[in-house]
């Protein structure tokens, strides 16, 4: 090579390596900086795609990204084939043309409405559909009355998925047929789609947005424009795969941020709130990024948080000592868990410890590693927990730490307050206690004697004195701090706002049931005698709709209940409850067991035609009827108050 | 030490291309041949990753595909540049870079990109482009009409 040659190859060497530095250093820098997310654009989830394809997919799987969906032949999930649902007189017809889905609905009286399903909410357990309105008040959807249950693969009235009677007769009337007609645009966006803004105007009309219809990767990550935009240059990219530079400031990563605030990017959802703020939520939406800590923009509701300066609200929908026994409030159950306050914070139990938004079965998103005894596991390693702790050969941890005693989706879940039972505490605060669920032939005073038992020291003798003191333990002490003693005043949820905004006069009546405070007669503390009863048949006839419709469930479940005692207790409670959700919830445990189709008993039937069902299965099921006078004794004591779930 | 003759610079090439030619062409063959038994065999880590499939589809494909530029340079790019091993020096580069690079990024890649092999690929595109440019700058100036005693 000339001299002339080799100088220039040196020049063009230099050239580049110093273009190449200086690009490297400003990338650095770049990528040093803190971002403020919240005025950042959403990206849609098809650019995350485009370079995350491995958890796009993994996230596709779950029913979160399908959680709210244009209706479509492939969305729709319902039959709309020209069957028709018959409910207290009303009749709903389910078609499908050209133009898309309908709902025909008519009257008692032959009024027949066509409404156009424009939207699907839910995936897993029911789908329900949205129609759509133009109109002076802008474009508003609303929830209609029916809804396809998936896993029944039948059409249901949204009577039977939520805790309310039924219609006082027949033909009901429309409101009762409309009771759960909710307007979309402030109530389900909140939480089923990414970065809602329900965009209400001060006319109270609404220009609603949302950054992607369902809870997609934005959701979780934070606004993604700026992070599209700025990873398009290849060496950004490789400076982050490679680990030259910190986390990327335009995205957030649950995974990095510490237990509470990656809890919060749950919280949002899965744990109802209020929010000092409500016109500007409804007028601009919810202004909380992933990262931020939850609390600067909303408090979780708790039992006796107070709505507009009234107290015991919120009441019913927890039990006495405060433990969430409705879904949506997992968020509270774990700020109650002592394993989310123990040990140094950045190993605290975090939503994450268990479930996975990229990992495990899409029902219920449990990371492989946490099936099982694996979550606890984790930290309750074999030298500090035996195996023998259990006393049982086939209990997992959480059916006694976290038991089945929170209602929600017409089933019972697991309580996300983890904790160690103790029977007597829970029989004296009124909460169902794990033993009883399984052991459904037992009283409460037995289940405190054998954990007194079989775990000395962790739980104490059962009082049997009616009025007794109740004595916490330094855990729940330590738990009950952590409720809000100083509420915020005057504070309403969007939820309730809507309610309130809601057209269906009946809800407002649902919701005034609700701030009767039930949960204070309905689950006092019960009497010296009952304690030695069996406590599931006083839940399963004696309680009110949230105790019947877990002990029904946990009646189904148990393998220790003999099976024609079981049929029995189930087939009383298909022809006496006036709940339907807890009917259906009854009939799926006897349909699981002797191999019943669907059609079999239909929970939101009438009177008359449910009689009719029950005779038959009657007829075919071996069974033992349960004692009529006890069952009559306990009825009597029973509770019918429509809860508002809040969904 | 006298400098080799073209004739004897244009065999070299001659016979450097043919070697590196036919065993490319060998090698990125039996690479095809391991990527359809990973479909026959349904190996999962090929065909569930859509990158590391696409990755070494590329480098199959241009493996292939460059030795046999190679082999034709053997037969009619050698003759061009007598005087000079260069164009043919960058044409091989390319040929075991290009493919190289998309093979070697496929393993142990992030999400959404190749891992740092790929860096080859740009270089030896750009080796590519080097030869090819002077091939075709050379092919230019081969003179328009054949001199000697049977020309017309």
């Amino acid at each position: 090579m000339s001299g002339r040659r080799a100088l220039w190859a040196l020049a063009g060497a230099a050239i580049a390596l110093g273009l190449g530095g200086w690009r490297w250093g400003r990338a650095q820098a770049e990528l040093g900086r803190e971002r403020d997310l919240h005025a950042v654009g959403y990206a849609g989830s098809d650019a995350c795609r485009r370079c995350h394809g491995d958890h796009w997919e993994s996230w596709r799987r779950t029913h979160h990204g399908r959680m709210t969906q244009e209706a479509t032949a492939e969305s729709v999930l319902g039959a709309f084939d020209g069957r028709s649902l018959a409910y207290f007189g009303w009749t709903a017809r389910f078609e499908r043309d050209e133009a898309g889905h309908w709902v025909v609905v008519e009257s008692p009286e032959g009024a027949v409405e066509r409404m156009r399903v424009d939207r699907t909410v839910g995936s897993r357990r029911v789908q329900q559909y949205l129609a759509r309105r133009d109109g002076s008040a802008g474009t508003t959807w609303w929830r209609l009355p029916v809804a396809w249950h998936v896993e029944e693969q039948r059409w249901m009235h949204m009577n039977g998925a939520f805790l309310t009677p039924d219609p006082d007769a027949a033909p009901a009337s429309r409101a009762d047929f409309e009771r759960h007609v909710v307007r979309w645009n402030d109530n389900c966006v909140f939480c089923h789609n990414v970065a809602p803004n329900p965009g209400r105007g001060p006319d109270g009309g609404f220009e609603t947005e949302v950054a992607e219809l369902g809870v997609a990767c934005e959701a979780c990550h934070g606004p993604g424009a700026d992070h599209v935009a700025e990873n398009a240059d290849p060496l950004r990219r490789y400076l982050l795969h490679y680990d030259v530079a910190e986390a990327d400031p335009t995205a957030v990563s649950p995974a990095a941020l510490d237990p509470a605030r990656r809890a919060d990017v749950c919280g949002r959802c899965h744990g109802q709130r209020l929010t000092g703020e409500i016109d500007r939520f409804l007028a601009e939406g919810d202004p909380f990024v992933p990262g931020d800590d939850l609390a600067l923009y909303s408090e979780p509701l708790w039992r006796d948080t107070p709505l507009n300066g009234e107290e015991g609200v919120f009441a019913a929908r927890f039990w006495p000592d405060g433990t969430p026994r409705l879904t949506a409030y997992e968020y509270q159950g774990w700020q109650q868990s002592p394993c989310s306050v123990r040990g140094p914070a950045s190993g605290r139990m975090s939503c994450t410890s268990c479930h996975g938004m990229h990992e495990g079965d899409p029902r219920g998103q449990l990371r492989p590693e946490a099936e099982g005894d694996g979550a606890c596991r984790g930290c309750h390693g074999s030298s500090a927990i035996p195996a023998s702790h259990a006393r049982h050969e086939t209990v997992a941890c959480v059916d006694c730490h976290m038991p089945r005693v929170v209602y929600g989706l017409i089933g019972a879940h697991r309580s996300h307050r983890v904790e160690s039972p103790d029977p007597a505490r829970q029989a004296r605060s009124g909460r169902p206690d794990a033993c009883t669920l399984c052991h459904v032939g037992e009283s409460r005073a037995w289940a405190a004697r054998e954990t007194a038992r079989l775990w000395p020291g962790a739980s104490a003798p059962l009082d049997l004195e009616p009025g007794a003191v109740h004595a916490p333990s330094p855990d729940q002490d330590a738990m009950e701090e952590r409720q809000p003693e100083d509420v915020i005043a005057n504070d309403t949820a969007a939820e309730d706002i809507a309610a309130n905004d809601m057209a269906a006069e009946d809800t407002a009546a649902e919701d005034t049931a609700d701030t009767d405070d039930p949960s204070q007669a309905t689950l006092a503390t019960p009497t010296a005698g009952a304690r030695e009863e069996p406590e599931l048949e006083r839940m399963l006839f004696g309680g009110d709709p949230i105790e019947r419709a877990l002990a029904a469930d946990a009646l189904g479940r148990s393998p220790l209940a003999d099976p024609a005692r079981r049929a029995g207790l189930l087939l009383d409670v298909l022809a006496a409850d006036p709940y339907p959700a807890v009917r259906r919830i009854a009939f799926r445990q006897l349909a699981a067991e002797h191999d019943l189709p669907w059609a079999a008993f239909d929970p939101t039937g009438t009177p008359t035609a449910r009689r009719a069902q029950v005779a038959a299965l009657a007829a075919t099921l071996p069974h033992v009827p349960p004692d009529p006078a006890r069952v009559a004794t306990l009825r009597a004591q029973a509770a019918h108050h429509a809860i508002h779930i809040g969904e | 030490m006298s400098s080799p003759t073209p004739t004897a610079i244009a065999a070299r090439e001659r016979r450097a291309s043919l070697r590196f030619g036919w065993t490319a062409l060998f090698a990125w063959a039996l690479a095809g041949v391991g990527l359809e038994t990973a479909h026959g065999f349904k190996w999962a880590p090929y065909l569930d990753d859509p990158l590391t499939r696409l990755l070494l589809t590329l480098a199959h494909a241009h493996g292939v595909g460059l030795a046999l530029v190679v082999l034709a340079h053997a037969a009619v790019g050698a003759p061009l540049h007598p005087e000079r091993r260069a164009p043919g020096h960058l044409l091989r580069a390319a040929a075991a870079f290009l493919p190289l690079g998309f093979a070697l990024g496929a393993i142990a890649h992030p999400e959404g990109d190749p891992s740092l092999g790929i860096l080859l690929v740009p270089l030896g595109a750009l080796a590519l482009l080097g030869a090819l440019a002077q091939l075709a700058a050379r092919a230019w100036r081969l003179p328009t009409r054949e001199s000697g005693p049977d020309a017309p």
